[in-house]
Parts: structure tokens; C-alpha cells; sequence
């Protein structure tokens, strides 16, 4: 019993009384009546429940609030919690089990209402001799609201089985199919809700996903996965301007490195001056969005930095993160007015018409993406591995951020290109990038953490918005960082070695090296 | 997943009330919650409107040829599930001796269940055995209601020195007031001068109320049929309590 075969859809012209009457005549059930509910449905953005199974949602009846967690498929409830509203994050609910699956799930991002539902239910119960329950039937009317007008969704009658009692609900399901002649509901309810509205689910997808062919033109290839970015930039506008939750913006910003990196990677495939002025546009749209995304990297490692402190220390920080929301809140502003400005508006309206227009006629725009990416991976694997063979234990940390960065590089190349790989072969490379670029990656963050952490105490301090206390706190954990930063320098021969390895040496060969 | 029991060598004294209500309280602020009825009475069975029956009684359950989660059933309460008695239960003793380590007999029953549920209560009969002693080795805590009288102050003290003459460490002792009648002098004497004397004392006292007798007309949580109540309130306040000791919030 599991799926959606505990759901039924009512066709539209059998009224529900007719339905419940035979029902009721035809088993001792208990009349609960009528409950009314407003069902809130939530998700994060990038549709993290839906992707797990799952819906998240707010329940309104006379009774008051409740949070529940259901299975998508057949709405059995995981778990719920009474007299709650929906908060913006999860991390906003009381300290409890709920709370915690749901962060775990959900993280950083908010939680957005995607679809609500005014539902009518008429509550039935079959109970033993006990009177105690073992099962429940429930007849919904539910009508859309939001966005477009109120609209009907299809009735279904649902059957609730009650651990321990699987005989009871077998029966129900049995009268339903057999004698009411009712067929099992080919989706969820709120599949039939988003559906209503239009809404795909799992619309959003920040990873590159473009499936190139191999023989495709460079330049016909290219154009569509910039295409992609592009979409990706414009999706996240809004909530990086209304500051919905910190991941808009990451996503916007990984996107335009990605395009920066292709358009540097792929010379002559555009002709250069035709692409010069969006590499420096988008150099630009990658400085003015910096700011705000430090500082939501210190907000969220905020509790990481907390727990990286003596317990005593840690009430000193409050003044930290005061000085941190405020500073975000001003350059919010700033960048809100940066993303409304016409320079941004013409940058993404001037580069879609750019990707949309007829080819360029560069040199290498006709030769087939197949050859000319595995020219630039390679040559941009052969830059890696050149660079990290030569740091040794005494080179200086510029190396290993230079490093860092050209790791970055190859990973958003191989990202965009693996759909002309064997999946079985690209994906431990890539895996095997991504290690590396991990260390190098902690390496960089500790470092310019310890650096903004002291600068912000330097600031703080002459704007007398911080005591001996506090900066002797920011003191301690810049050293901290510090320290870290040691660890994973430490570690950057084991990574690199990993990464250096004769077998993804091997890998690498046969997959990108021209012939 | 957390193991409670409500014990009291005691009877009559709000174990059973304490052990629905409570366990109603988790389920609603998200928890998975299991409540094992180990009375052979089946008073929290009678609550949670269920025969107490168990196929193959305890014998069936200790030796693992019936594994708990097929016992196992769903109550009125979405995530709040029940292991009913079986008036077999009272031969638990018996079947328990047998064995070198009765507690981890209890425990490999209720391993299968750990990644299921969050909380386990295990409502106890009112009686001191080996049944109890493996209670008390495999609970985090002991919730010991107390109604405030001079004689259950006494078997109070009798369960304390049994637990040390045992050597058991492993579980918090949560004594709390239970039934109090705040118009009864001895009743307010004892509930002032108790916790000076016992400082792990739990401080929620839950009143005499007739709403928690009424939980056996209307068979279910206090929090469910009267969820306004001053007796709602007070399990409320009991688990905040209990959850701040075990460093649950
Ligand atoms: N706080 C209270 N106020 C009023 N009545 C109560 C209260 N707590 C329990 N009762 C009632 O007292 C009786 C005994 O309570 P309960 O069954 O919870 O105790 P118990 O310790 O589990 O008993 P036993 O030892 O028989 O298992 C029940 O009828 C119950 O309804
Ligand atoms: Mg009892």
C-alpha cells in the first residue's frame, strides 16, 4: 500500500453526498463532519522537498496552525508539528525533531509558498469494538487560489490506512475501486495544483545540464550553454535584489564566472572584439555583486565561527554580527540598485541578443565542439597540473591561489562540456577536480576570512562599535582561521597527489588529449 | 532515539497519564513517538482504545520470534504509535530471569526501532523486578511521579536505594509532583520542602485535575480533547522541563 493507489479521482459529475452515503450505509463508519482547511504549500526555491518526495505544508482549520511533512505520492504524514506558522527558514522553527529534518533538507534556502489550497473535506472513520480508529476516509473538495482565479481541482476520495490494521483499509480501497468505480488519481494533489498553475516543478536547476552532440559547430555549442547561464542570471535577479535567501545571488554569481571562464577559455570560437565588451561588463556585474556575498559568507559561517571559540568568548562576537547585518543591509541597498540600474538591464538584454544572433565567423566557430573542448580542457588540465607540480612546501601562498583559481576554471569547462564524455569516465574527474579545488579552496576562504575578520575589527574599533572584548574575540578566531589555514596548506600535497595520480592522469589522457 | 519510562513502585499515581501525554505532546511538535504499554493492565492500551492482546504474549516478544515493529500499531494520533500490553506481561518476570542480561534482551528488542522513532516511552507496572531493574539500565530517564504524601515519599526513597544497590548509573532519576491538591496542607508542605531535599527534582507540578480522569471517558491526550486546559498546560510545562534537562531543546 503505498504510491498513489490509496487516492482516488471523483469524476466531477458524481456528487460527493452520493459517494459518502453509500459509504456510510455500506460500513459502520463514524461521521466526523466537514473540516474545513486552508492547505499552504511550501518549498525552497530549487525545490529541495519535491526533489526528495516530499511536501512541506502550513494547515489553518479552527483548530490553529500545523506544519506537516508528507510523502508526495500517497500523503502519508512523516511528521507535524501543532500551533506553528510557516517560518521564512527552517532554522526559524522551535529546536525539535521537525526542525531539524527540515534544516537538514532545506538549509540555508527559505521556504516560498508554491501553492494554496482551500479544501472541504468530509471525515470519515471506520473503528473496531475498541471504537478506536483503523482507518480513515477522507472526500476532498479543494479549490486553487492565488495567483489566477479560484478553480476547482479534481475531488478525490483518499483512504488513510492506520498502522497495525492493514485489513480495514484494504477493504475500503476494495469498495472504492469495485463498487464506487472510482480510479486511482494519477497525480498528487500537488502536482494538480502546480499543474493548475502552470508551475513545473523542479523548474530550477542551477547546474550547467546542456546536452551538446559532438559534432555540433564550437560556436552553435557555446551559444547554448552560455544560453543556459544566461537563464540561470535572469532567474536569480529578483531574489538577489528582494534578498529572499543568500543563494540567488551565489547562484547568479557562479553563473556569470561560469560564462566569464567560457568566454575566456574559448577564444575563437566568438571573435574577440565582438566579446570583449561583455567580459568587461561581466567583470563588473562580478565586482559590484562581491560585497553582499562576503558578507553572507560570514553571516552563514557565523555559528561555524561561534563553535570555533571558547565557549566564554563567544557572547563578545554579538557586536560582530550586528556590524555584519548592518553592513549587509547597506550594501543590499546598493546592490538592489545595481541590478535595477540600466547599465545591468542592457548587459543581460545586449548578451541575449548577442547569443541569439547569426554565427560570428570566428576561426574555430565551425570546427566541431567535440575537438575544440577537449583542446581547451586539456590544455587547461596541463596549466593545473604544471602549476600544482611546481608548488612545493616553501612556495608562497600566491601559487596556491593562482592554482585555485585555474582549478576553478577547469571544473566550470569540464561542468559545461561532461555531456560529451562517458558519464562513467568524466564524472570521477570532475570528482576528482572538485577534491582539489575543496583544499585549495579552504586554504583561500580561511585566509581571507582571517583578513575581512580583522579588518572588520579595525573598523569596528574606530567606529567605537566594538570593546576590548570583542576584538579580543576577533583576534582569537582570526588566529583560529589561521591556524586552519595551516592545516589545509599542510594538506595540499596530499590532495594534489591524489589529484595527480597515474589513473586520472590516465583518465585525462585518453579523454581530452588531441590527437 | 531517546528511552523514557514513567515508574513509580507506586500504584495509582499518574504514571500512565503522564506516559500518554507526554508522548502526545512529542509526536505534536514533530518527534516520532512509540509508547510501550509494559502493564499488563493495559491502561495506556485503554487509552489509546486498544485491546491489549499481543500474539504469542511476551514469550513471543522476549525470545525475537515476533519482532516488535510487527506488534507495533497506529493510534488516533498521526506519528504516535503504541506496543500494547498482553496479560502475559506479568510472566515478563519470569521469562526475563532466564536470561544472563535481561536489559539487553529490552534493548535488542527495541533496536530495530531506533531509526523509526525519535522518543520511547515505556509505561511500567507498578512493581519492582527484573522487569523494572532492565528499565531502569536501558532508559535515559526515569520520570517518577509523586503524589506529595509522607508514604510515597518513602517507597520514593526505597526506589533510590535499589537503583544504588544495583550499581545502575546509566539513568536520570526525574522525580515530579503528581495529583497535587494545592488545598491540602501536607500536599503544599511536601511540594516546598521535597526539592531543598532533592535538588534534581523536577519543578512542574501537575495538579489534581478532572480533566485527566476524564482521559479515560474520552480515551486520548489531554492536549488533544482539552488542549486550553490548566492540566494541558501543565504536562506542557513538564515536558519543557523534562526536554531542558535531557538537553533536548
Ligand atoms: N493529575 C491527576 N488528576 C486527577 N486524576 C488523575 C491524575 N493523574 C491520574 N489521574 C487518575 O488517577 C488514576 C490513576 O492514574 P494512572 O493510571 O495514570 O496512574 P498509574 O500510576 O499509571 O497507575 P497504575 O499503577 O495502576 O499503573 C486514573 O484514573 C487517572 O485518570
Ligand atoms: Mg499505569
Amino acid at each position: 500500500m503505498s504510491k498513489n493507489n490509496l487516492q482516488f479521482v471523483i469524476p466531477a459529475r458524481r456528487p460527493v453526498d452520493a459517494l459518502k452515503g453509500r459509504l456510510v450505509r455500506s460500513f459502520p463508519l463514524a461521521d466526523d463532519g466537514q473540516l474545513f482547511r486552508r492547505r499552504h504549500f511550501f518549498d525552497t526555491f530549487d525545490w529541495r522537498l519535491y526533489r526528495k518526495g516530499l511536501t512541506l505544508e502550513e494547515e489553518q482549520t479552527d483548530r490553529g496552525h500545523r506544519l506537516v511533512l508528507r510523502n508526495l505520492d500517497d500523503s502519508t504524514v512523516l511528521r507535524w508539528v501543532d500551533g506553528v506558522e510557516m517560518p521564512r527558514f527552517a532554522r526559524d522553527l522551535r529546536r525539535g525533531p521537525f526542525r531539524e529534518r527540515l534544516v537538514e533538507m532545506t538549509a540555508m534556502r527559505a521556504l516560498l509558498p508554491v501553492a494554496e489550497i482551500r479544501s472541504h473535506a468530509y471525515q470519515l472513520r471506520l473503528r473496531d469494538a475498541e471504537e478506536k480508529t483503523v482507518a480513515r476516509i477522507e472526500l476532498e473538495l479543494a479549490t486553487l487560489n492565488g495567483e489566477v482565479q479560484a478553480r476547482r481541482l479534481p475531488k478525490r476520495l483518499r483512504v488513510l490506512p492506520v498502522r497495525g490494521h492493514p485489513g480495514p483499509a484494504r477493504k475500503l480501497l476494495r469498495f472504492a475501486s469495485k463498487q464506487l468505480e472510482l480510479k486511482p488519481v494519477r497525480r498528487s494533489l500537488l502536482d494538480e495544483a502546480l499543474a493548475a498553475y502552470g508551475r513545473k516543478p523542479r523548474s530550477y536547476n542551477n547546474k550547467p545540464r546542456v546536452r551538446l552532440s559532438g559534432k555540433e559547430p564550437a560556436e552553435k555549442a557555446l551559444r547554448k550553454i552560455l544560453r543556459q547561464q544566461l537563464g540561470i542570471i535572469e532567474t536569480n535577479v529578483t531574489g538577489a535584489r528582494q534578498y529572499i535567501d543568500t543563494e540567488y545571488l551565489h547562484d547568479l554569481r557562479v553563473a556569470v564566472r561560469r560564462t566569464r571562464t567560457l568566454l575566456g577559455r574559448f577564444k575563437r570560437v566568438f571573435t574577440r572584439d565582438q566579446v570583449l565588451p561583455f567580459k568587461r561588463e561581466f567583470a563588473w556585474l562580478g565586482e559590484i555583486t562581491g560585497p553582499c556575498r562576503d558578507l553572507d559568507v560570514h553571516l552563514l559561517g557565523f555559528e561555524g565561527y561561534l563553535a570555533n571559540l571558547e565557549p566564554d568568548l563567544r557572547p563578545a562576537l554579538a557586536p560582530v554580527r550586528q556590524f555584519l547585518v548592518h553592513r549587509h543591509a547597506k550594501e543590499q541597498r546598493r546592490l538592489a540598485a545595481w541590478l535595477d540600474s540600466p547599465r545591468f538591464r542592457s548587459l543581460l538584454a545586449n548578451w541575449r541578443r548577442f547569443l541569439d544572433a547569426p554565427r560570428t565567423g570566428a576561426r574555430d566557430s565551425e570546427r566541431p565542439i567535440r575537438a575544440v573542448a577537449a583542446e581547451r580542457i586539456w590544455r587547461q588540465y596541463r596549466k593545473v597540473t604544471r602549476l600544482g607540480g611546481a608548488i612545493s612546501a616553501e612556495s608562497a601562498a600566491a601559487k596556491l591561489h593562482r592554482l585555485r583559481i585555474e582549478c576553478k576554471k577547469l571544473r566550470y569547462l569540464l561542468e559545461s562540456c561532461r555531456s560529451l564524455y562517458p558519464k562513467k569516465r568524466v564524472t570521477p574527474f570532475i570528482a576528482a577536480v572538485k577534491r582539489l579545488q575543496e583544499n585549495l579552496g579552504d586554504f583561500h576562504d580561511f585566509h581571507v576570512q582571517a583578513v575581512a575578520l580583522r579588518n572588520i575589527g579595525r573598523q569596528m574599533e574606530e567606529e567605537k562599535l566594538a570593546g576590548r572584548d570583542t576584538l579580543g574575540a576577533i583576534e582569537a578566531l582570526a588566529q583560529k582561521l589561521d591556524k586552519m589555514q595551516t592545516r589545509s596548506r599542510r594538506e595540499f600535497q596530499g590532495a594534489f597527489e591524489v589529484f595527480d595520480r597515474p589513473r586520472n592522469r590516465r583518465n585525462a589522457r585518453q579523454l581530452f588529449r588531441p590527437a | 532515539m531517546r528511552i523514557l519510562a514513567t515508574y513509580n513502585l507506586k500504584g495509582g499515581v499518574g504514571k500512565t497519564a503522564t506516559a500518554v501525554n507526554l508522548a502526545w505532546l512529542a509526536a505534536s511538535e514533530g518527534a516520532r513517538v512509540l509508547v510501550w504499554d509494559m502493564d499488563p493492565q493495559g491502561a495506556a492500551s485503554f487509552y489509546f482504545r486498544t485491546r491489549p492482546k499481543v500474539k504469542g504474549g511476551s514469550k513471543a516478544l522476549l525470545r525475537g520470534k515476533r519482532p516488535l515493529e510487527d506488534v507495533v500499531i497506529g493510534t488516533e494520533y498521526d506519528n504516535l504509535d503504541l506496543l500494547p500490553a498482553d496479560f502475559s506481561y506479568r510472566h515478563m518476570d519470569s521469562h526475563l530471569e532466564d536470561e544472563k542480561k535481561p536489559a539487553r534482551v529490552i534493548l535488542r528488542m527495541l533496536r530495530p526501532l531506533s531509526e523509526e522513532y525519535d522518543f520511547v516511552f515505556l509505561d511500567c507496572a507498578p512493581s519492582i523486578s527484573v522487569v523494572s531493574e532492565s528499565v531502569f539500565k536501558v532508559s535515559d530517564a526515569l520520570l517518577v511521579p509523586l503524589i506529595p504524601t509522607t508514604l510515597s515519599l518513602r517507597t520514593f526513597y526505597q526506589i533510590i536505594e535499589f537503583i544504588e544497590k544495583k550499581g545502575i548509573t546509566g539513568v536520570r532519576m526525574l522525580p515530579f509532583f503528581s495529583m497535587v491538591d494545592r488545598r491540602k496542607r501536607l500536599h503544599n508542605e511536601i511540594v516546598l520542602e521535597l526539592p531543598m531535599k532533592w535538588p534534581h527534582m523536577l519543578l512542574t507540578c501537575v495538579p489534581y485535575a478532572s480533566d485527566i480522569e476524564k482521559m479515560g471517558v474520552n480515551r486520548g491526550a489531554v492536549g488533544d480533547f482539552a488542549r486550553s486546559s490548566l492540566s494541558a498546560r501543565a504536562y506542557r510545562d513538564l515536558w519543557e522541563e523534562i526536554k531542558g534537562r535531557l538537553d533536548l531543546t
